[in-house]
Formats: C-alpha cells, sequence, structure tokens
C-alpha cells in the first residue's frame, strides 16, 4: 500500500467517523425534540411565554408604537424570560439521563461526548429558538398592523424605525437564548443531583437577570469598580452584553442620549466566550474519557 | 410524527439555521436606502441650528438660508440645518453618530435651483419666485470664502453643478470644493470653540472692568450743591466745585447743579415725590444714613441723561406696582414692546431711561417692586446695589432689570422679591460677582444674548440662573448656585456653561431645552439630596434638542419613552479483618490444587480452554475451581486451571442449546472479554483491589459478592463507563454493532416514550440496526405485547427488560449486566436468565452480576465471588458447591464470605437486609449472625 493510500485511508477512516458522529447527533437531538413535544409542562411554559410576549406586544406601546418601541417593550422581557426558559428547557436534560442510568447504557452505543453533549444541545436549542424567533417575529408582524399614522408636523424619517432593527434584535435573540441554553445545558452536565442543578441553574438565572447587573451598578456606585472599564465589565454578563448589543444594532439611539451599551465588539467576544465555554464544559463534564474497550 | 426523526431533525436544524443566517443579514443591510429617503419640507424637520434672528430676517427680507436635511439612522425625525457648515461640523462630531446614528442620506440647498445674487451685505436672493430646491450632499459642489452671508456671519454655498459653482466663485469670490474636501476642513470644533469662549469671557470682563472704572469717575464729580444744609456738610474725603451751593430740595438742587459735578445729600430722610437727574451729573448721599423717601406710588429716582450717576444712598417709598404693562397692552400687539411695557415701566427706586454710561452704585433700595430698571441705557453700570424686595415672588418684581442695552451689574445683593436680575434683550450685559436670594430666580435672562453671567451666588430660589427663550452666545461661568429647585437651566445656542458650582438643587442642570450646540464644561453638579460638594463633573458638550413649534418637542419621539420607564459507601472494613478472612478461606482453594498458580503480570488466558471452544464446537470449558489470591494484584488466574468437563463433550446447557461461536472476526484464541489487575479505590477505600478476569464467548460469568463487594465498580468498568485506576479491559472480538451492552441495576427511560420509542432511539445510534431488529428484540425480550405502552405504564420487571432490550440491541460482544434480576418475582427471574442464556448461546460473552443465587447455579457457567474488592473464589457451580461442601450455591456463598453475607443482601431464601444495614453489617464481626436476618425484606438494594 502506497503512502498515499495509506493517507486516504485514514482520511476515509476521519470521515467515517465524523459521519457517525453527526448521525449521532441528529439521533440524540431528535430525542431531545421528542421529549420536549411530549413534556407537557415544557408546551404549557412554551405557550405561556408566547402568550406573554404576545400580551406585551399588543398591550404595550410597542406593537402600535413602531419597531424600535417594540424592541424596546420586549427587550427587558426577553432578557428575564429567555433565562428561565433556558433554565427550564435545559437544566434536566443531561442530569435527567444520568440519573435514570440511559447515560451510561448511552456510552455502550459508543456515542462520542460531542454528539451526545452536542445532540441535547441541539435538540433543545432547535425548540427553544423556533420558539423565541417563532414569537418574535409574529408579534413583529403587529406594527404594520397596529401603528396608527401619528399625527405629527414632523417628516418622518422612513429609516429610523425599520423592521430590520427588529430583526437584528429577534436574531441576537436567537443568539441570547443559544448562549443561556448552553450555560444552562453545562450545569445539567456538570451536576450529579437534581438539587445541584436546580439550585445552580437557578443561580445562573438571578445571576444573570439581577445578580451582575446590580453588583456592577453596586461595584460603580460604591467606587470598587473603575468606570473606564465598564465596557469590559457589561461584555462579561451575557444580559448586560445582549443587551448592550440589542441597543448599540438594533435600537441605535435612546431619547437622544448616550447610552453604556458598551464596546459592540467586546459584547460579542464576551457572548461567544460564554456559548464556547458552556458547551466545552458540558462536554468535558458530561463523561470521563474512557479509552476503547476494543482491542 | 415524521419531522421528529432524525432526518426531520436534520431539516428542520437547516431551516432554524438558514432562517437566522438570512436574518443576520439585517446587520449588513442599513435600515433603509439612501434613495428612499427624499428631501421634506424643511419645516417639517427638527431643526437643529441657525438663530431665530437669521431666521425670521430671512422670511422677512426673502434670502436664502443654507440649509441641509439629514436622515440619520437611529432618529425618527429627519433634523435640519442652517448653515453647511453646522451641518458638516456636526455630522463629523462622533457624539452625533452616537445620538443619532448614522447618517443614510444627507440634502443640501441647490442654488443651482436659483440664480443667485448677493445683496450689500452678503445675503443670497433667488430670483423672484424661484424657491430653492435640494440635491444630495455628496455629489453637490460648494463655494467656500466667498462674500455670501448670512446675518450671523458668512456662509457656504451649495450648488448641483460644478459650472454654477464656478460662476459663483467667480463674481463674489470663494472656492469651489466638493463634500469630501469640505468635510475634512471641518474638524472636530470643540476645543478650538472652548478657547473662543474662553476668550469671549475675557473679554467681557474686560469690557465690564473699562464700563465700570468709567462710571467710578462719576463718583468723583466735585460736590457743587449740598441740599438742607452748607458746604461744611460735605465730607472731606469728597471733592469740592468752586462755591458749593446750598439748595432747600433735591429737586432744586439738581437744577442748580453745574453738569459733571455732585449734589451731595447729607445724612438724613429726604421726601421727594420723583426725582429726575436730566443732566449728567452725580446724585450722591453719605451712605445708607442717607435716605430717598418716595410717597410709595410711583418710582423714586429717574436718570434720563447720560454719564448721570446716584450713588451712596437709601431708596425707600417705591410704589408697589411691578408691573404697569397691562395698562397699555392692548394698544399694541408688538410682543416686545408688551414686554418692555410689562417689564420696564413698573415702580422701582431707581429708573435709568436712555442714560448712557450712567451708573448706580452703593444703594440700598427698599421696594415692594423693583430695585433699579434699566431702559435703553448702553453701558450702564449697577455697582455695589443692596434691593431688599417684598417678601414673595407675587408681591414683588425684579431687583434689577435691564432693558434693550448692555449694562453692568455687580458686587450686587437681592434680597426676596422676584427675580434678582432680568434681563429683556440686553445683549452684551455683564452680571457678575453679585449675590441672589430671590423669591423666584436669581439671574434671569430672556432674549438675551452675548451676555456673560459669572460668578453670581444664588441661594434658595426656584431657580439659580434661568436662561430663557434661544438667545446665543452666552456665556455661564463660575456662579454658585445651591438650594434652588432648579440650578442652572441653559438655552439658546453658541452658549457656555462651565465652573459652575450647582449644588444641593433639587434638579441641578435642566438638560431639556434648546437647538444648536451650546458647550456645558466642567460646571459642578449634584443632586440636591447630597450635602457635600463635589468634584467637578465634565458634562462634555451636550445636544439638546427642541421643537421649534408647540408640537414639535423631541418628547413625542417614541424612545424616551419608553426608557423613563427604564462519598462515597465507606467500605470501611479493617484490612486485617480482610487478611484474617483470607486467610481463612485460603484453604478451602489450595493454592497448590492444579500447582500452576499464575505468574505475576501474566494475562489469564485459559489456552487449554480456548482451543477447546473453536468454531468446530469443540468441548466447552470445564467449570472448575479457581484459586483466589492474597492480597491486591497478586490473583492470576492460573492457566489451565480450569480443567475441561471430565466427558470432554460439549457442554449442554440446563435449556439445553449447544452453543458455538461463529463466523467471528477475531481470533478464536483470545477471550472476549478479558481484565487486568482492575484496580479502583474511593478516597483511602480500595473498591477493586487488581481484580482480573477473562470471560469467553458464550459463557455466562456470574459476579456475586455481599452488597459493597465492588460489583457495580467492576461492572462499570468492564462495560466501559469507568475508568480503572490501574489495570485494563479488554474485548477481544466483535460480533454485532457495538462491543458492550450495559444494563444497569434500575434501568429507566425517558417518560413520554414507548417501549418501542426506547428502543428505536438506541437503534438508530447503531450502524446496520433497523425497524426488524427493534421487533425481533422486543419479540426476544418478550414485550412485543406492550411495545407501544409508555415506558412509564410499565411494571418494574417489563422496565427491566425493556432494558435488556437496549443492552443486546445490536449484539454486543459482551453483555454486562448489573442485577438483572432484582425485584422480580422468581417467575420473571427465570424468564430474565432464559433470555441470558440465549444471548450466549448465540455467542455473547455475558457477565452479570446477581444476588438471585439459585439461577446464577441454574445459569452461571462461571462464579466469580467478590469481597471486598477482591475475588475469594472463582469457579463453576459445581466446583463451589463441591469445594465447600455445599448443597446449594446460597450456602456456598455464605461459607466463602462469611458471616457477613448473612447480613448482606443474599436471594432465594439464604438471607438478606436492607442496604440501611449495610454500614452496619461492615461493623459486625466476621462470625455474625447469619439466620436472624434469613426472611427479612424482599428488596434488593443496591450494590452500592
Amino acid at each position: 500500500m502506497s503512502e498515499s493510500d495509506v493517507t486516504a485511508d485514514a482520511n476515509e477512516t476521519r470521515r467515517a467517523r465524523v459521519n457517525a458522529v453527526v448521525q449521532d447527533l441528529f439521533v440524540v437531538a431528535t430525542r431531545e425534540l421528542r421529549t420536549i413535544v411530549r413534556t407537557p409542562a415544557l408546551v404549557a411554559l412554551a405557550v405561556a411565554f408566547a402568550a406573554s410576549v404576545v400580551g406585551v406586544a399588543w398591550a404595550g406601546t410597542g406593537g402600535g408604537g413602531g419597531f424600535v418601541p417594540l424592541t424596546l417593550d420586549l427587550l427587558t422581557f426577553v432578557e428575564v424570560l429567555v433565562p428561565l426558559l433556558a433554565v427550564a428547557f435545559g437544566y434536566r436534560s443531561i442530569l435527567g439521563d444520568r440519573q435514570t442510568g440511559e447515560l451510561d447504557v448511552l456510552r455502550t452505543f459508543e456515542v462520542s461526548r460531542f454528539a451526545y453533549v452536542g445532540g441535547v444541545y441541539l435538540g433543545r436549542a432547535l425548540a427553544l429558538v423556533s420558539l423565541v424567533v417563532g414569537t418574535l417575529l409574529a408579534v413583529g408582524l403587529f406594527v404594520p398592523f397596529l401603528t396608527a399614522d401619528i399625527p405629527t408636523f414632523l417628516a418622518i424619517n422612513a429609516a429610523a424605525d425599520s423592521g430590520v432593527r427588529y430583526v437584528r434584535f429577534v436574531v441576537l435573540s436567537a443568539a441570547f437564548t443559544l448562549i443561556v441554553l448552553a450555560a444552562t445545558v453545562g450545569i445539567s452536565a456538570a451536576t450529579r443531583t437534581v438539587r445541584t442543578a436546580f439550585a445552580l441553574a437557578t443561580a445562573l438565572a438571578v445571576a444573570l437577570v439581577l445578580g451582575i447587573d446590580t453588583a456592577l451598578v453596586a461595584g460603580l456606585a460604591g467606587g470598587a469598580l473603575a468606570e473606564d472599564g465598564l465596557a469590559f465589565l457589561l461584555a462579561l454578563s451575557p444580559n448586560s452584553a445582549f443587551r448592550g448589543l440589542v441597543l448599540s444594532s438594533a435600537v441605535g439611539v435612546v431619547g437622544g442620549a448616550e447610552v453604556a451599551a458598551g464596546e459592540p465588539l467586546l459584547n460579542g467576544v464576551g457572548l461567544l466566550v460564554w456559548w464556547l465555554g458552556s458547551l466545552a464544559v458540558a462536554v468535558w463534564r458530561v463523561w470521563p474519557a474512557v479509552e476503547s474497550v476494543e482491542a | 410524527m415524521a419531522i421528529l426523526s432524525p432526518t426531520g431533525t436534520q431539516w428542520l436544524t437547516a431551516a432554524v439555521t438558514l432562517s437566522l443566517v438570512a436574518a443576520s443579514l439585517s446587520f449588513a443591510l442599513t435600515p433603509a436606502s439612501g434613495e428612499s429617503l427624499q428631501p421634506v419640507d424643511f419645516a417639517d424637520t427638527v431643526d437643529m441650528g441657525g438663530t431665530g434672528v437669521d431666521a425670521r430676517r430671512a422670511e422677512a427680507e426673502g434670502f436664502v438660508l443654507p440649509r441641509v436635511e439629514v436622515f440619520y439612522s437611529g432618529y425618527r425625525y429627519v433634523v435640519g440645518y442652517v448653515g453647511i457648515e453646522t451641518a458638516v461640523g456636526e455630522l463629523g462630531d462622533p457624539s452625533a453618530q452616537r445620538q443619532f446614528g448614522d447618517p443614510l442620506a444627507v440634502y443640501v440647498s441647490d442654488l443651482s435651483t436659483v440664480s443667485p445674487t448677493l445683496t450689500e451685505e452678503g445675503f443670497v436672493t433667488p430670483e423672484r419666485g424661484r424657491s430653492v430646491g435640494w440635491t444630495p450632499a455628496d455629489t453637490a459642489f460648494y463655494v467656500v470664502g466667498s462674500e455670501a452671508a448670512i446675518p450671523s456671519g458668512p456662509v457656504t454655498v451649495a450648488f448641483s453643478e460644478r459650472a454654477d459653482a464656478e460662476a459663483f466663485a467667480d463674481a463674489h469670490g470663494g472656492e469651489v470644493v466638493d463634500w469630501g474636501t469640505l468635510q475634512s476642513r471641518v474638524g472636530d470644533p470643540l476645543p478650538a470653540r472652548l478657547d473662543e469662549f474662553e476668550r469671549s469671557v475675557e473679554a467681557r470682563h474686560a469690557w465690564a472692568n473699562d464700563t465700570v472704572s468709567t462710571a467710578e469717575r462719576l463718583r468723583e464729580r466735585p460736590v457743587s450743591v449740598v441740599v438742607g444744609a452748607d458746604a461744611s456738610a460735605v465730607p472731606d474725603d469728597r471733592r469740592r466745585a468752586d462755591g458749593v451751593a446750598s439748595e432747600p430740595t433735591v429737586a432744586d438742587a439738581i437744577d442748580a447743579a453745574p453738569p459733571d459735578t455732585t449734589v451731595y445729600l447729607p445724612a438724613g430722610t429726604y421726601d421727594v415725590d420723583e426725582v429726575t437727574l436730566n443732566r449728567s451729573i452725580t446724585l450722591a448721599g453719605a451712605g445708607p444714613e442717607t435716605v430717598l423717601r418716595g410717597d410709595g406710588n410711583r418710582s423714586v429716582v429717574y436718570v434720563r441723561a447720560d454719564a448721570a450717576a446716584v450713588s451712596d444712598l437709601g431708596v425707600a417709598g417705591v410704589g408697589d406696582v411691578g408691573s404697569r404693562g397691562r395698562d397699555s397692552r392692548n394698544d399694541t400687539t408688538d410682543w416686545d414692546t408688551t414686554v418692555q411695557l410689562a417689564y420696564g415701566y413698573g415702580d422701582a427706586g431707581i429708573v435709568l431711561d436712555g442714560a448712557a454710561n450712567a451708573a448706580v452704585s452703593n444703594v440700598e433700595i427698599d421696594t415692594p417692586a423693583s430695585g433699579v430698571i434699566v431702559r435703553e441705557s448702553p453701558d450702564s453700570v449697577l455697582r455695589g446695589l443692596t434691593v431688599r424686595g417684598a417678601d414673595t415672588a407675587r408681591e414683588g418684581f425684579m431687583g434689577v432689570v435691564l432693558i434693550g442695552a448692555p449694562s453692568a451689574v455687580e458686587e450686587s445683593t437681592f434680597v426676596g422679591g422676584r427675580d434678582g436680575v432680568y434681563t429683556h434683550r440686553a445683549d452684551g450685559s455683564v452680571v457678575r460677582d453679585n449675590r441672589a436670594d430671590p423669591g423666584r430666580y436669581g439671574v434671569h435672562e430672556m432674549y438675551t444674548s452675548e451676555s456673560l453671567v459669572a460668578n453670581n451666588t444664588v441661594r434658595d430660589g426656584q431657580a439659580g440662573v434661568i436662561v430663557m427663550t434661544r438667545p446665543v452666545e452666552n456665556l455661564i461661568v463660575g456662579n454658585d448656585v445651591r438650594g434652588n429647585t432648579y440650578g442652572v437651566v441653559p438655552a439658546g445656542s453658541d452658549s457656555y456653561y462651565a465652573r459652575n458650582v450647582v449644588v444641593d438643587n433639587e434638579y441641578g442642570l435642566q438638560v431639556a431645552a434648546t437647538a444648536t450646540p451650546s458647550s456645558t464644561t466642567s460646571s459642578s453638579a449634584t443632586a440636591s439630596a447630597r450635602a457635600q460638594r463635589h468634584p467637578p463633573v465634565e458634562l462634555g458638550t451636550q445636544k439638546r434638542l427642541r421643537g421649534q413649534r408647540a408640537g414639535r418637542r423631541i418628547a413625542d419621539r417614541p424612545a424616551p419613552d419608553v426608557v423613563s420607564r427604564r462519598r462515597r459507601q465507606p467500605l470501611g472494613r479493617a484490612a486485617d479483618r480482610r487478611r484474617g478472612r483470607r486467610r481463612r478461606l485460603r484453604p478451602a482453594v489450595p493454592a497448590d490444587r492444579d500447582g500452576r498458580l499464575a505468574d505475576r503480570g501474566s494475562l489469564g488466558r485459559d489456552d487449554a480452554r480456548a482451543v477447546a471452544r473453536g468454531r468446530d464446537a469443540a468441548p466447552r470449558p470445564g467449570r472448575g475451581l479457581r484459586p483466589p489470591t492474597v492480597g491486591r494484584g497478586r490473583h492470576r488466574r492460573a492457566d489451565a486451571a480450569v480443567p475441561l468437563r471430565n466427558d470432554g463433550a460439549p457442554r449442554e446447557r440446563e435449556y439445553g442449546r449447544c452453543v458455538g461461536v461463529s463466523e467471528e472476526s477475531a481470533s478464536t484464541a483470545s477471550p472476549a472479554l478479558s481484565a487486568q489487575s482492575l484496580a479502583q479505590s474511593f478516597g483511602d477505600v480500595d473498591v477493586l483491589s487488581g481484580v482480573s478476569l477473562s470471560i469467553d464467548r458464550g459463557e455466562v460469568a456470574a459476579v456475586v459478592g455481599p452488597n459493597g463487594s465492588g460489583k457495580s465498580t467492576l461492572l462499570h468498568v468492564l462495560a466501559g463507563i469507568a475508568a480503572p485506576e490501574s489495570g485494563s479491559v479488554s474485548v477481544g472480538y466483535r460480533r454485532g454493532a457495538r462491543s458492550v451492552g450495559y444494563l444497569p441495576q434500575q434501568p429507566a427511560f425517558r417518560a413520554g416514550f414507548t417501549a418501542r420509542d426506547t428502543l428505536d432511539f438506541y437503534a438508530q445510534l447503531l450502524e446496520g440496526v433497523d425497524d426488524g431488529d427493534v421487533d425481533a428484540t422486543l419479540e426476544r425480550v418478550g414485550l412485543a405485547d406492550v411495545a407501544d405502552r409508555n415506558v412509564g405504564s410499565l411494571s418494574g420487571g417489563m422496565t427491566r427488560l425493556l432494558g435488556l432490550g437496549v443492552a443486546i440491541l445490536g449484539d454486543p460482544s459482551v453483555l454486562v449486566l448489573d442485577e438483572p434480576g432484582s425485584g422480580l418475582d422468581p417467575a420473571m427471574v427465570e424468564r430474565l436468565f432464559g433470555v441470558v442464556g440465549d444471548l450466549a448461546a448465540d455467542g455473547a460473552a455475558v457477565v452479570v452480576a446477581s444476588h438471585e443465587l439459585p439461577a446464577v447455579q441454574a445459569h452461571a457457567d462461571t462464579v466469580y465471588v467478590l469481597d471486598e474488592g477482591d475475588f475469594v473464589a472463582t469457579g463453576s457451580p459445581e466446583s463451589l458447591l463441591a469445594e465447600t461442601e455445599s448443597a446449594s450455591l446460597s450456602e456456598a456463598f455464605l461459607e466463602l464470605v462469611g458471616a457477613r453475607a448473612g447480613e448482606s443482601t443474599v436471594r432465594a431464601g439464604i438471607g438478606r437486609r436492607s442496604s440501611e444495614s449495610d454500614r452496619e453489617a461492615d461493623e459486625t464481626p466476621a462470625d455474625g449472625d447469619r439466620g436472624d436476618d434469613a426472611a427479612a425484606g424482599t428488596e434488593v438494594p443496591a450494590d452500592e
């Protein structure tokens, strides 16, 4: 066998292995989707989320006031509800399999850690992202239907309240959803008991929604944190990074005042680190690497 | 649910991903293309520049103001600028972009649409009847430095056609440049502007200094007339004229005094109706002791001559009418006149009326209305005044009213009344170093531009310094404003607010005011709740917006509305106890039985047996007793320690099938599963102490042992789901889609799935396993009838069978089953072991941990007795029975692991106990009771 044949063989093997991982990943993802569809509590949560978003868009100034007002109406709402949804959708995802013993069984099916964690994440993410994106896009349709002609002496700048801005908000919301879900799946993979997982997931949600921001405000007010580094600090929390990106790219300007939206690039990097870090933790912690048992 | 298949998931993933990628293109798009943004009527824009004067005059006189319209990406309305330079400066200012977003479209007034001519003043006038159009800024041509101007200064003009621009430049001077060049010439205007402002501050102070020193000279005029006394009443420090006259009344004295002299009033109170200075003289007293007392119905002193002065006296008896404007307001509709009448014709202590260079100094005034009213008296000076007004703002009026001309007001004190200093069109006035404790405002500027309000102290009013209307170029610097409802309220444009101390006010700096940029720097501001002075806060350049008309306030923008609501099971057995029991056991399994204990480190492989179990259905391995080891890592099974069955014939299982291993890929010489020197510890407790085993195809090996003996840990390691600390496991061949199948101790499955769904899922993870295999598996484990039942509704036994089904999917080479029969009724146990036997008959190597010793005795080929992490005995059930001289495996078990087994979970009538007692059992002496627990409980606890 020539050298190139050896290389070709090795490539073939690698390709086959990658294919197997991808296949397994989708099998696992499908199981997660089925689980969600067949878990009434999650379906109820999804319906409640959708109804709440519709309610906010309908009742607030947003739906009838334009895309930017709608974005601002929904921003805080998404910031609070998406972490809660992600916790509900994710915190038992891997832990459940660990507790039933299915995780051990799965491993005898020679499923790689990437395929398993990736599949769990993909399945849950598909459901959650579809829910968030679908709901947000649906309420976005309110704007053209509900916005009345505003009587004004001023000429309206058609560019300032464009649907394009709202789509950016939806994309950022999807990214935020993916990141918070990754963190929850990371917790689910790293913990061994429901109590720990629940405590950690709750702590995560509270930290995201309240804790980190409050700490930043307290730190700045108390002088413990320097104002110079605010952009970095804002990028540390997924929530403030997400908020900063929405304000800088989807809202653009608020009230003619400058907004402490941080640095878009830093915010993006912060979110990326959370995402990859969480998934890496999940892959690392889901089960210990065991050498192949085959001779 | 077709979509809930791996393929469906792939499509869904692709769809969601594509949607998100497509939606992400929104970041690359500008919210609306510039082409769709067409110029609008300038009156409908949010006006960001230009003075009211320019706008009014342009409208009245019909000249052109070069204008710019900008569509920002982040601002709901169109922004209009007067003056191309203003717009360019703003477009180049990063803070404007942060505020409004990116400029998407910029239009400028296009003079190519008219044929421009210039007036004498340089104003651009279009042809009669033609209106100026718009052209995109980036394609226009600009004439800079020409004679073209608007009232506030020279301007750049734009043309859509280069020829027109060049023609204009030829006719009126200037240079033709393009948009890029124009932008490059307008840098960051702020630092230069700040310098300019500071120079203006100095210049206005200088003007005030000059004006004041001129006025001070008026106090030094020689005394020519003394009222009510002779010349001796004149203090020595006053100069006297040649021949000092004496007059009985103030009016007489004024009449008698020659120009440029002083009428002196010695201390005393002078009742007067109305004193009028209509010549350039000075009316001076001895200080506050000299009081001019009016009749209480009107103003007391009128100064109507240039360079006239009043000094060093007190004024009282002032009328109480603050404003007389209302009486004559009907006579005119001119707003300016109206205001002048309203504010300029009330009662006052002293009125300066058309008295240029006049001065009032060191005068104390008690007044229910105004202190001093200055009308059209340029360069007048009010200095060292003390004005005590009414108790309330409502009753009183202004300390000083300046109307229509620049005056200097300094070093004066205003107490009570309405406003300290009120200005109306008093452009160029300087108000400095005063102190006010006003009823309403400290310094109140209306329609007053180019003023300087410096170093004033205001306490406890409604506002400290308040600027209204839309003035330009006011300088508000160095004021100390505390305890007011509002500290500083700016307005207008091109103005400078700096170095003000704004402390303890309810609202420090109200930012809701004006158009076009003003600079507000280094003013100290803090919330009123804070007691201490804070270091200066750099507020930077503030941009404020306000629409020009009612209904055009920025408040109707959407954004502000929204924003404002803005351990481990202790296996603590003493080592000596372990050693003691081993010592006891050792004689039971003589090491020299076969005379062939394995060498340390060699693989315990039974070559003879391997050969015997070749594919030609050679005789099955016999059952023999294998020697245990002493101490960790010492046990090695002896080669050929297990003799073949005596008859050498293929061994038949009780359920009767001849076993042959066929068509397997691996060498028939290697065992299906071999483990070497497996060691595992948790903390300082050894769970596995270097155990080794080897299991062949078709062999059913049972691992038995008391609770906590390490069975589950061993099985985890054998199944490849836990890594041993040392040692290795190898699977010697592969017959199906995977190596190892595993049944956990208490299998459970995802709720909401049926038995078939569950198997389907696992089948999909294996290559070459299809629905048919799933059906076959269901059939094999006896779940075909309940295949479509939810796993939640399956009994414990059925769930175990489903777990077995999952374990055997894909025909694994090795099956590792952890307590498959625990918790099941005897029939179910038998059925389960029956399936296990079938699987072995099919060629799988089966390792089963179990407490069901009768079933083990019936179905297992080899029994490994594990205790405290090590095999204490190994062999066929028969050999174990023979060795221990027991009637059943249960008895043999008890014999081998001692009385502790009785405290453990031993099934089938031998004895068992709950796991809670395990720890207790661990502490029980080796010779403890066995019979007490014999009948206890029905449930098998977890092993580990």
